[in-house]
């Protein structure tokens, strides 16, 4: 009889399911921090940011060639961060802020736009020789003994990471007088500006702020994918569906669409029916299960229901 | 203390204020009264930097006020409670005070003027923990005021407290509103389509029609004069 | 005579421009006169225009007719598509299934169909996927759509390419272009018969739309874009409205890939990409939302920018050499960015206001250019002043509700 999966069966290698549902939690996490940032841009803006891609390509690139100079790993997560964020506050001042306030569709072109700048610009200084390239881990690949299963080193490392900066954003959001009035610019502008907040100021830090998880999810993702002008590009897909599952506007939604999206994408690139649809058609079934899940919920899982004014 | 000379502000090419002087005394409720669209919120919004005038003068304390910002305007000591509360309404009803202390550092300080808001408003202290989205019309204008004082302001700049409120509640705010003048010394620029309860906490008021002022004098002369009776108070 | 195509498109604009602003010309009639003067020297062009730029010139014309397609659909209706490019490509396809002589297709005679027909059967198969997904899609709106269609074209090349039996796989498919018809065989040869194919589709399929627009169901997309319940209040149908413009919009989409496929004689899954797709919402937004004008002007945008754009800067004093020529897709994206910073409705935005002007006032509009371009530049100093001003006390501009 012709196999029905390409890989065994769960309830023959309950190892390898384990495994993939493990590292699944763990790309999950990054795709989290990625639909965090883009539902950041979306809480404040308006928009979905499709140059965020390619910013973190662009900040990862650079911390590249910072590791051909010579520094370690670790140096070059903490300076991705930085980075980022300082791209993503040139980037709201300098393209996005002349534009603020027209309709969303202006903002978003400007954002496309953006997308074809910094991929171009990245390409030109970067993409010479061999592609894709070799981006350092703090961590090593290799196993970690979990009992039930085992997982490289770097995914375990990924996931404890991703969910420090989680529990740093709740704190950010939540007991701090920034993010207070982070969340008070995004949903009222007008009276956050009567209470003396600088609105701008915290459009630019926003923007900062999202570039920063995107330069920080940028710079672990590159060692398991390497390194290449397109390499942040289905991290953007995967974290966009994870960003409309969760709602767009909840943060919470964000990261529980992130995990689903990451065992999801492990699950269905293992276990797809071997004949009819394998590997190449695991981004058409999850998006297909994300048009799906929209029909039923059409602001995702999380999102709020849109209340329109006449 | 505030004193507006020949403001002539427009919302592109619609001119809405003509050539507005008005002045508000350190201590006093001054009533701003007109019909729609004659211009009060567009004052307001003048006044605490919102819109910028086309043409004269805001003086406060010696300052020029129509070069400054929004957020120094707060800090400055005027704070502005605009037409339709504009609470966050998906913010709990502590978040909304706290942010109206946002630009003070004075914890104790803001402590202090919490539990001063919450004697005003006791309601406000029950709901502490709702969102304010959940409150009813006469609780979020309160709420709107609360914040408002959290910034410990010199003038509040009240845009229609009245608004969508039955008449009891509105009877009560605006006995409240006499007691933060008198008894926190803070002045009061009220925007008011209730001419009568308007005048009845007033020293003086104006009378905008059409971006002009038409008329200036003591709530007593106000209320005797012949044109507002019969225009704003119906007898 | 043989012409570059920047002087021919210049020399398009001029006429077109003078004919519009003509004084002794009276009003009404100086935009069919404009009209005229660009189609005369359209049906020139492939005679002074070398083979590559009349291909281009082709590809416009098909792009118009997709960049209006997605306009009904987002500049009227108010919806967000990202996904045309599956509509462009079903429209290839389908081209190409009932033009190939090989049995691709068993149920079908074997036969060729005539391309005239098959573009029927393009357009009317893409409408029919367009009512297919238009009706879903009524649950879905804003980001939300933008994401499920983008979701849409994601999927589809994968999925032509795993398909193989009907579509050819990863090769395509590929089949003979028509060839010009007997009357016109000698005067012209086939590179400009199929330019002059798009050309006629572009122009019936716009023409089409104009009037569309000015009917009753035209005011319906335009209402329901602008208020959904005060629409629906008119008693104007909104779901089937909407769903109307999704089907109009397909068909357009799907008529445009069936020219498309004519001109390139083959389709591949890769023959529409999710860049192409994606450009045609930037074609609408830089040519000009809601403006059949601007579809145009976007779909010259499309085309012409990434062709040409990097080469012309490259060719201005000091700007040769380094990044232009090594990073294209850089002055794509800045060019994309400075219009819509520059324009916000978009390139036709700026015409529908330069049309007002009246010519015998040119001197002194000119006269009067050096100090308004100077306000201009000094408007465009204060907006950018927060860029380098970064004092905390610094002031900004104050936020305006009514900008929102």
């Amino acid at each position: 009889m012709e196999a029905l999966f390409l890989a065994p069966p769960p309830w023959e290698d309950w190892s390898l399911f384990g495994q993939q549902v493990v590292s699944g939690f763990a790309t999950g996490a990054m795709y989290a921090l990625f639909a965090l940032a883009l539902v950041l841009i979306y809480r404040s803006t308006d928009i979905i940011n499709f140059a965020q891609s390619e910013v973190a390509m662009f900040g990862t690139f650079a911390m590249w060639s910072l590791y051909l100079a010579g520094l370690e790993a670790w140096q070059l997560i903490i300076l991705g961060v930085l980075l980022g964020f300082a791209l993503g506050a040139v980037v709201e001042r300098v393209v996005v802020r002349p534009v603020e306030g027209r309709p969303h569709l202006s903002i978003v072109v400007v954002t496309l736009g953006l997308f074809l700048l910094f991929n171009s610009v990245a390409t030109w200084i970067w993409a010479r020789g061999e592609l894709p390239k070799h981006f350092p881990s703090p961590f090593s690949f290799e196993g970690v003994n979990l009992g039930f299963t085992s997982i490289p080193q770097h995914h375990l490392g990924l996931l404890l990471v991703g969910a420090g900066v989680m529990v740093l954003l709740v704190l950010l959001f939540n007991r701090t007088k920034v993010g207070l009035a982070m969340r008070a610019t995004a949903q009222n502008p007008l009276a956050a500006q009567l209470m003396g907040i600088s609105v701008g100021r915290m459009l630019t830090l926003g923007w900062a702020l999202s570039a920063a998880l995107g330069g920080l999810a940028g710079v672990f993702i590159a060692p398991i994918t390497f390194l290449h002008p397109g390499y942040m590009l289905p991290v953007f897909l995967y974290a966009s569906a994870a960003a409309v599952l969760g709602g767009l506007t909840s943060p919470p939604g964000a990261v529980v669409g992130g995990f689903v999206i990451g065992i999801g994408e492990n699950l269905l690139g293992t276990y797809t029916p071997a004949k009819w649809l394998g590997p190449e058609m695991k981004l058409p079934l999850i998006l297909l299960v994300l048009i799906l899940i929209l029909l039923v919920r059409p602001t995702g899982l999380f999102g709020e229901r849109a209340v329109r004014r006449v | 203390m505030l004193r507006l000379r020949d403001v002539t502000a427009a919302y592109g090419p619609v001119v809405a204020l003509h050539q507005v002087s008005l002045e508000v005394e350190e201590k006093a409720v001054v009533a701003l009264l007109g019909a729609n669209g004659a211009g009060k919120t567009t004052t307001l919004r003048v006044i605490s930097g919102l819109l910028r005038p086309r043409s004269g003068v805001v003086e406060y304390d010696g300052l020029q006020l129509h070069t400054l910002s929004p957020d120094r305007i707060v800090s400055l000591g005027i704070v502005h409670v605009p037409e339709g509360r504009q609470l966050f309404t998906q913010l709990t009803v502590l978040e909304n005070l706290e942010l109206g202390a946002y630009l003070r550092r004075d914890r104790a300080g803001i402590r202090r003027d919490l539990e001063k808001v919450f004697q005003y408003f006791p309601i406000l202290a029950e709901r502490r923990r709702q969102h304010a989205g959940s409150l009813s019309g006469g609780e979020q204008q309160m709420l709107a005021i609360g914040r408002a004082l959290m910034a410990r302001p010199r003038l509040l700049l009240l845009d229609e407290p009245s608004l969508g409120l039955a008449p009891m509640i509105t009877r009560e705010i605006f006995q409240i509103i006499r007691a933060i003048n008198q008894e926190e010394g803070i002045s009061v620029l009220l925007v008011e389509q209730n001419v009568r309860l308007a005048l009845d906490i007033s020293k003086k008021g104006y009378v905008l029609e059409t971006g002009r002022i038409v008329l200036a004098d003591t709530a007593e002369g106000l209320r005797a004069n012949e044109e507002v009776r019969r225009s704003y108070l119906g007898y | 005579m043989q012409m570059e195509i920047w002087p021919f498109l210049a020399l398009l604009a001029g006429l077109a421009a003078i004919a519009y602003l003509l004084p002794i010309v009276p009003m009404r009639w100086r935009r069919a006169l404009a009209i005229v003067v660009v189609l005369a020297l359209l049906c020139w062009a492939p005679f002074v225009l070398d083979n590559f730029r009349t291909f281009q010139m082709s590809r416009v014309a098909i792009m118009a007719v997709a960049v209006l397609g997605l306009n009904l659909l987002t500049g009227y209706n108010g919806q967000v598509s990202l996904g045309h490019g599956a509509f462009m490509i079903l429209g290839m396809y389908t081209m190409a299934i009932l033009m190939d002589s090989k049995e691709q297709l068993n149920f079908i005679d074997a036969r060729p169909w005539p391309f005239w027909a098959a573009l029927i059967v393009a357009t009317g198969i893409s409408a029919l996927a367009g009512l297919g997904i238009g009706i879903p899609s009524l649950r879905l709106s804003g980001p939300y759509l933008a994401i499920a269609t983008l979701a849409v074209m994601i999927s589809i090349t994968p999925v032509l390419k795993k398909f193989g039996g009907l579509t050819g796989g990863v090769q395509g498919l590929r089949f003979p272009t028509p060839p010009p018809p007997e009357f016109l065989k000698g005067l012209i040869d086939r590179p400009d018969w199929l330019y002059f194919l798009s050309l006629i589709t572009a122009v019936i399929l716009i023409f089409l739309a104009w009037n569309l627009l000015r009917s009753p169901l035209g005011r319906a997309l335009i209402a329901v874009r602008d208020s959904e319940i005060a629409a629906a209040a008119m008693g104007i149908p909104v779901a089937r409205s909407k769903v109307i413009a999704f089907t109009l919009s397909a068909a357009y989409a799907g008529a445009a890939g069936g020219v498309l496929a004519l001109l390139l004689g083959s389709v591949t899954p890769e023959s529409i990409t999710i860049a192409d797709s994606i450009n045609l919402l930037v074609g609408v937004v830089i040519g000009g939302l809601a403006s059949i004008l601007g579809s145009v002007l976007g779909a010259l945008a499309v085309v012409f920018i990434p062709s040409d754009a990097a080469k012309i800067v490259a060719s201005l004093p000091g700007l040769g050499g380094g990044i232009v020529e090594r990073a294209p897709g850089a002055i794509q994206g800045a060019l994309v960015i400075i219009v819509m910073i520059l324009m916000p409705l978009g390139v036709a935005g700026v015409l529908h206001r330069m049309a007002g002007l009246d010519v015998r006032r040119l001197p002194e509009v000119v006269a009067r250019l050096p100090s308004r371009m100077l306000k201009g530049a000094q408007l465009a100093a204060g907006r950018f002043r927060w860029v380098w001003d970064i004092r905390p006390w610094a002031q900004r501009r104050p936020f305006n509700p009514d900008d929102y």
